[in-house]
């Protein structure tokens, strides 16, 4: 039978390679076979596991646990789930286009279709075969099409092009056009008519109107010639052919009453009918089933994106269904899924997962999308299930179909790779008994998630995000990956000596990122060490964070400078002198760099004035340059922690003309700078200061009064509040001078200021002032040990103790001050028959304690040293402090390692047991995002 | 030699029939003998000739050949373009412009026929004439169905019928889809079609039936068959009876199956428009040359990776070996030929390809692969003198010859010497006192009321070809006045 509208199958049948897929040749095709570590088929049937899915030729040929013959190439999907490619029941794929005219039987949906166009989204939601459907809105709108959505031969990608005719039985169809017929040449006889309503324009009218129209097209005698060729028959062809049952109906209803009416016309024509998204079919559910009609639901629930009436209560649209297809397979009807209209297909199975969630059983749902979509379809012979025969359609799943996390990593149509998802995460989670973050917080059957070589996430029950890479660890304890507070690891080989340190050294340049006397330390789960060459004189050596397990120089090296390890134990009257000497040269060196800083930004400042027609005009400096030393006048520096998430570094550089303060403030935080802003106004009068500035994003005020070069104040930070701000004056010289005398001192070609000279000498001390790094102090005698601690207390600078012999007595060297103090590797002695146990007294103190090994070779010792420490009374937790969160916080790394947050460095140590137990072992160490040592397979 | 090759399936005799009688009902035309001495004659269909002429007689061309090998006639009429390049004109094998109103507001007018619709005196034949155009195939536009009846035309002349070349020359035919979409608008014209099928079905029957009727004696012997082809229907009849060829308009990749399907029953010219390169399987799939709209280069968003990609249609075409035609834009840098035959050349298309594409292939299609399309002996006296290269932006038309006769010069160009009077103008404001020349002019100005006619060669001439002196000054007198 020759069907010219219906002729796409007889356009030339040679294979069309334009759209063909770029094939890559190391992926099988046509003939192969599949690991599927599980295997659904299709059918809602239990799962196959570790089966065997063969493909010959496109073909499957057989699934099971038979293994394939020998030299088949094999596709591995053994951790994987495999599942038929999915059979979209509707779609609107086509994009079909409504007619003008109520009739329009012979619109092809597969003329709309852009079979060149690639179907992404279907292929990457696993989507291989899909309903094309013609336009929706007119009594006969058409006729849909069942195609694959993947595959460079036309011809076959048809599977069927006239699946079945649309009618509609839902509100849209009374809502039609006028149509305007013009004669071209009117006459009496055939007159000019004005625009035609089209029936039916009520509910009242549907029935009849279709009844009418498939009389009218069987009452002809469509084989006789007529007036015409009988091809030519486009309005009642098709009618006819449903009426004879070579077309099955595809009925638009979504009101119950609707749904009567279509169910009341397929009785009467006694035709196979598919109801098309019936979302009130609850109501005459047990009719359809005894009229044994198949339906077909959108999943009315867009996630992820505006509902549409959603927002207006007074909307009036009919309120669709979620359970609509739970109701309806429950009864026995042949059930199809697909998401709502503008779902896009990726996330097709997330609609049939919560289809599952409105009550269709999970077995069914996979068959609305399987076995029973190809059904409906009439395209079962050839897809919908992985039966021996049937197309090798099917899709390579990342887990379990209907979970949220899963995703479709491969589409497969007839034996061909679609598509394949890249892989381009790096996610890693480790799954654990139990997670200790070092900040106090504890997770049973917890996950770290990390991406990028940072922590995501730290958590219990943590969705895990698709493609990562899961590391399962159920008896497992996680504590952040330790660090060592003192050791020479990276400076020495095997049999060679530590050499001295020097604080202009650049240790973390020596270092290398792959030495092996890394491998250790890492294996026993130190993934930072602090690290410096041997001591001696009063300022040793400089001390650099670096990561034993990192990939390369790079990322190895948290800190160049991280600390500056001094000596003080001189006792007597002003003996500390010579180390505030120290401390003074470097405060110089700070100095003039701030100047140097200050100078750029006002040169920059002034760049930008000059550039700008008319700037304001600068208050004129005509007093003398050594201004007498008043209150306010100089740099102030303080610190302000916003509920301790916040770390803001305060500098503000006044001075005071008569009652009014000028000058710049300049707020950085994060080791990040910001330019200094001019102070909009202030005032000093009386001991109290006033100042308003612009800055965190909004107008800001600081209201206090200073007393003895402490600034004690209230500032209002726009939308952070009122915070309390403590700041010291470090310079009572102003260095806010005007900037073109600042300029003209030091001229450059175009008057920038030349910068210090970096004396790497004093680089160390610079970190430690500018608060990027600890200062070292061993000293043991009280006294030193009192004037050290008074001497950094008031300059503010971080400090480590160690040594500290005379703490064990008591602490009132410290008067109240908390140092940390770094110990190890001895901390138990036996002292007149006693044992003491250093670490355990110091932390009863609640002084930090920090674990340093001093060693080179044998850091890898430090997890036990500390471990018999708490063998001896430490606390774990303190423990676990000094070889992470107290160590990191001390050596301001507190940013970057030391606890799980989200964040941190991807640094992280899972042990077989508690940490402590001299029994556990390392199983798994984690640096900077990557699983650096695996001792799961260890046998001990 | 490639777009030769062509040649023999795409002449319709009814089309050649049809311009003969055409230009031999157009007097005005066979006149005079006119030698065209050039520095360089670009045949297009053989290899370049330096220093060289073209002998047009009666509005042919006799003689193509070197200046010394070739003796002009004393009588002759002597165009000197020493210096400049001759070539033949342009020719466009479809085009929507000319007209009021391309489209007729009802879709399905297959009786129309753009003839109604040309407007001689639209500035668009000016504009073809200051390219090098020299006949055009005039079409309905694309918003359609079966629009109507094309026509080729010379852009020059005070009537229709002065203009016409060929008359009847296609069908016009549309897949481009307005508002409702690709489905419907194939639905419609596959309807459409059937309809004049069925028409003649029927035609057929009744007069079969009358001739057994009449053999069976039932109708008088003396009694004929009077009826004819409805006047509506007739030339869409010639069009399922490919007596006519339809002219396709496919908008993109996407309609190109159906044109593929289309093409099984009818004899098909197709026009393509942009966003081809999915389909050019499709289009070779045709074998036939096909049509390009103006817009050859466009872009597209890649789906996966969100990169913006630059295609040509006509390289895309090229290097699937489909043989094209190109055409020109109304307005906008697609509305000159050396941009382009430049766009092709950019994308790596062979020079000659390219020129031909806008010459011979389209001569061919339009069915006067022998009246047109290049200078060779016997053709139509069509030719231009260009003042440099033809796909140099800096090159001028300087005259314009169609069948022997000039019909545009650059100096007489009313348009240009507006143009260039107020460039001049703005040139001597601009210069300083200092300068001779400009103080000179000024003086003119002052003195003369209208200082711009007296000199226009001059001013135009310094601009574009670096102060040559203006040649053409022999085809004065060939105007338009002689007619």
């Amino acid at each position: 039978m020759r069907a010219i509208p219906f002729a796409r199958l007889l356009l030339a049948a040679a294979a069309f390679a334009a759209a063909a897929l770029a094939q890559d040749p190391a992926v099988p095709a046509r003939t192969f076979a599949v690991r599927c570590g599980t295997l659904l088929l299709g059918d809602g049937k239990a799962p196959l596991r570790d089966a065997w899915l063969v493909v010959v030729d496109g073909k499957v040929r057989s699934v099971g646990m038979d293994a394939p013959v020998a030299g088949t190439p094999v596709v591995d999907a053994s951790a994987r789930v495999v599942m038929p490619g999915i059979v979209a029941v509707d779609s609107d794929l086509a994009n079909a286009a409504d007619s003008d005219y109520q009739y329009a039987p012979d619109a092809l949906a597969v003329d709309q279709f852009d079979f060149e166009r690639s179907q992404l989204a279907a292929l990457q939601g696993g989507v291989t075969t899909a309903y094309l459907s013609p336009g929706r809105l007119r009594l006969v709108g058409g006729q849909g099409a069942v195609v694959k959505l993947a595959g460079s031969d036309l011809v076959a990608r048809v599977l069927d092009d006239t699946a079945a005719l649309r009618v509609n039985f839902a509100e849209a169809a009374l809502d039609a056009p006028r149509v305007f017929e013009p004669t071209a040449h009117p006459t009496d006889e055939d007159p000019l008519e004005a625009a035609r309503i089209q029936t039916p324009t009520a509910r009242i009218s549907v029935l009849a109107e279709l009844r009418a129209a498939f009389a009218a097209a069987t009452d002809k005698d469509l084989r006789a010639g007529g007036e015409g060729p009988a091809e030519h028959r486009f309005d009642e062809r098709p009618l006819a052919d449903v009426v004879k049952g070579a077309l099955p109906l595809r009925a638009g209803a979504f009101l119950a009453t609707d749904i009567r009416r279509a169910l009341l016309f397929q009785q009467e024509l006694g035709v196979r009918m598919v109801l098309e998204d019936p979302q009130e079919i609850a109501e005459v559910v047990d009719l359809a089933a005894a009229q044994k009609v198949a339906a077909t639901f959108r999943v009315p629930v867009r996630f992820g994106r505006a509902n549409p009436g959603g927002e207006d209560r007074l909307d009036k649209s009919p309120e669709p269904r979620a359970d609509a297809a739970a109701k309806a397979a429950a009864k026995g009807l042949l059930v199809g899924l697909a998401p709502a209209p503008g779902v896009p297909m990726r996330d097709y199975l997330m609609a049939v997962a919560v289809a599952v969630r409105h009550g269709l059983p999970a077995d069914k749902a996979l068959r609305a999308v399987g076995a029973d979509a190809a059904t409906i379809l009439g395209v079962d012979g050839r897809v919908g299930t992985l039966q021996p025969g049937k197309d090798a359609d099917f899709v390579v799943l990342s887990g379990d179909p209907l979970a949220v996390g899963t995703l479709v990593e491969q589409t497969w149509v007839d034996g061909e790779r679609a598509y394949a998802r890249k892989s381009s995460s790096t996610a890693l989670a480790i799954r654990a008994g139990l997670i200790h973050d070092g900040a106090g917080r504890s997770f049973r059957n917890g996950v770290v998630l990390m991406q990028d070589g940072r922590i995501k996430a730290v958590g219990e029950d943590l969705a895990i995000p698709y493609g990562a890479q899961v590391v399962d660890l159920p008896q497992a304890v996680v504590t952040p990956g330790l660090i060592d507070a003192f050791s020479h690891l990276g400076l020495a080989g095997e049999g060679m000596f530590v050499p001295p340190g020097a604080p202009n050294q650049r240790v973390h340049d020596a270092i290398a990122h792959d030495d092996p006397m890394f491998v250790p330390a890492l294996r026993e789960g130190i993934t930072t060490v602090l690290v410096a060459g041997k001591d001696g004189g009063p300022v040793s050596g400089r001390v650099a964070a670096v990561k034993t397990g990192a990939a390369d120089h790079a990322s190895m090296t948290v800190r160049p400078i991280a600390g500056l390890r001094m000596s003080h134990d001189a006792i007597g009257p002003d003996a500390i002198r010579g180390f505030a000497e120290q401390i003074n040269r470097g405060k110089q060196y700070v100095e003039a760099w701030r100047k140097h800083e200050k100078d750029l930004a006002d040169w920059q400042a002034g760049k930008k004035a000059e550039s700008q027609p008319a700037p304001a005009p600068q208050p004129t400096e005509d007093k003398p340059e050594a201004a007498p030393v008043d209150p306010l006048s100089g740099v102030w520096e303080g610190d302000l922690d916003v509920q301790g998430q916040i770390q803001l570094k305060f500098t503000l550089d006044l001075k005071l003309a008569g009652n009014k303060v000028e000058g710049t403030i300049k707020i950085s935080f994060g080791g990040r700078e910001v330019p200094a802003q001019p102070i909009a106004g202030g005032t000093f009068e009386g001991g109290k200061l006033k100042l308003e500035f612009r800055g965190m994003g909004g107008s800001a005020t600081l209201e206090g009064t200073i007393k003895d070069d402490v600034l004690t104040s209230k500032i209002t930070l726009g939308r952070m509040g009122d915070q309390d701000l403590i700041a010291r004056r470090i310079s009572k010289s102003s260095g806010a001078p005007a900037p073109r005398r600042a300029s003209a001192s030091k001229p450059d070609e175009d008057g920038k200021p030349k910068a210090p000279k970096v004396d790497e000498g004093l680089e160390p001390l610079r970190a430690a002032i500018e608060k990027r790094a600890a200062l070292v102090v061993r000293c043991n005698r009280g006294a030193a040990i009192g004037d050290v601690v008074e001497l950094l207390e008031k300059e503010g600078i971080p400090y480590v103790l160690t040594g500290v012999e005379d703490l064990y007595d008591g602490a009132a060297p410290l008067k109240g001050r908390k140092p940390a103090v770094l110990v190890g590797p001895e901390t138990v002695f036996e002292d007149k028959g006693e044992l003491k146990n250093v670490a355990s007294m110091l932390a009863d103190m609640d002084l930090p304690v920090l674990f340093g090994s001093g060693e080179c070779k044998n850091a890898k010792l430090l997890p036990l040293h500390a471990a018999y420490s708490v063998r001896y009374g430490l606390s774990p937790a303190d423990a676990l402090a000094g070889m992470s969160s107290a160590t990191a916080r001390a050596f301001r790394l507190d940013d970057r390692v030391g606890t799980l947050q989200k964040g941190k460095d991807a640094d992280l140590v899972a042990f077989s047991g508690n940490p402590f137990e001299p029994q556990s072992r390392v199983l798994v160490v984690v640096c900077n995002g990557r699983i650096v040592v695996d001792r799961r397979e260890d046998k001990q | 030699m490639n777009a030769m090759s062509l040649s023999a399936p795409f002449l319709r005799s009814v089309l050649r029939c049809a311009v003969a009688a055409a230009i031999a009902a157009s007097p005005a035309f066979a006149q005079d003998l006119v030698a065209v001495k050039a520095s360089r004659i670009l045949t297009v269909s053989g290899p370049v000739i330096e220093d060289g002429v073209v002998l047009i007689q009666n509005g042919r061309i006799t003689k193509v050949g070197k200046q010394a090998d070739v003796e002009i006639p004393w009588a002759a009429k002597v165009l000197d373009a020493t210096g400049k390049t001759v070539m033949p004109t342009w020719v466009l094998a479809h085009s929507q412009g000319g007209m009021r109103n391309f489209n007729e507001n009802m879709q399905n007018v297959p009786w129309l026929t753009v003839g109604d619709a040309v407007d001689p005196a639209s500035p668009y034949f000016e504009e073809c004439l200051r390219n090098g155009v020299g006949a055009i195939h005039v079409m309905p536009g694309n918003q359609t169905l079966l629009a109507g009846q094309g026509m080729v035309v010379r852009p020059f002349g005070r009537t229709v019928e002065d203009m016409t070349i060929a008359a009847n020359t296609g069908m016009k035919m549309s897949l481009a889809a307005g508002a409702s979409g690709r489905l419907q608008q194939i639905r419609k014209l596959r309807r459409a079609i059937a309809d004049v099928r069925e028409y003649l079905a029927d035609f057929d029957r009744r007069k079969a039936e009358f001739d057994k009727e009449k053999a069976a004696g039932a109708i008088p012997a003396d009694k004929k068959w009077t009826e004819e082809i409805d006047r509506t229907k007739k030339g869409a009849v010639d069009l399922v009876q490919k007596k006519q060829k339809g002219w396709l308009y496919v908008p993109s990749f996407a309609e190109m199956d159906e044109a593929l399907r289309l093409a099984q029953d009818l004899d098909l010219q197709v026009v393509l428009g942009s966003n081809i390169d999915e389909g050019v399987g499709l289009v070779k799939k045709l074998g036939k040359p096909v049509v390009l709209d103006d817009a050859i280069e466009y872009f597209e968003t890649d789906e996966e990776t969100q990169k913006e990609k630059r295609f040509c249609s006509a390289k895309l075409l090229a290097d699937a070996g489909v043989p094209f035609a190109l055409t020109l834009g109304q307005g906008g840098p697609t509305a000159f030929p050396w941009w382009q035959l430049g766009t092709c050349v950019r994308h790596g298309i062979a020079r000659d390809k390219a020129i031909e594409a806008l010459t011979m292939v389209p001569a061919q299609l339009i069915g006067m692969g022998d009246q047109l399309g290049s200078l060779s002996e016997g053709k139509l006296g069509n030719l231009q003198i260009l003042t440099g290269d033809p796909l140099q932006a800096t090159s001028w038309v300087e005259t314009v010859v169609l069948e022997g006769q000039v019909v545009y010069e650059r100096s007489k160009d009313p348009r240009l010497q507006y143009l260039f009077e107020a460039e001049k103008a703005k040139a001597s404001k601009a210069a300083g006192p200092d300068k001779k020349e400009t103080e000179k002019k000024d003086g003119e100005k002052k003195d003369g009321a209208e200082p711009a006619k007296t000199e226009p060669a001059k001013a135009d001439a310094g601009k574009a070809d670096g102060g040559k002196p203006d040649a053409p000054k022999a085809g004065e007198g060939n105007g338009r006045e002689v007619r």
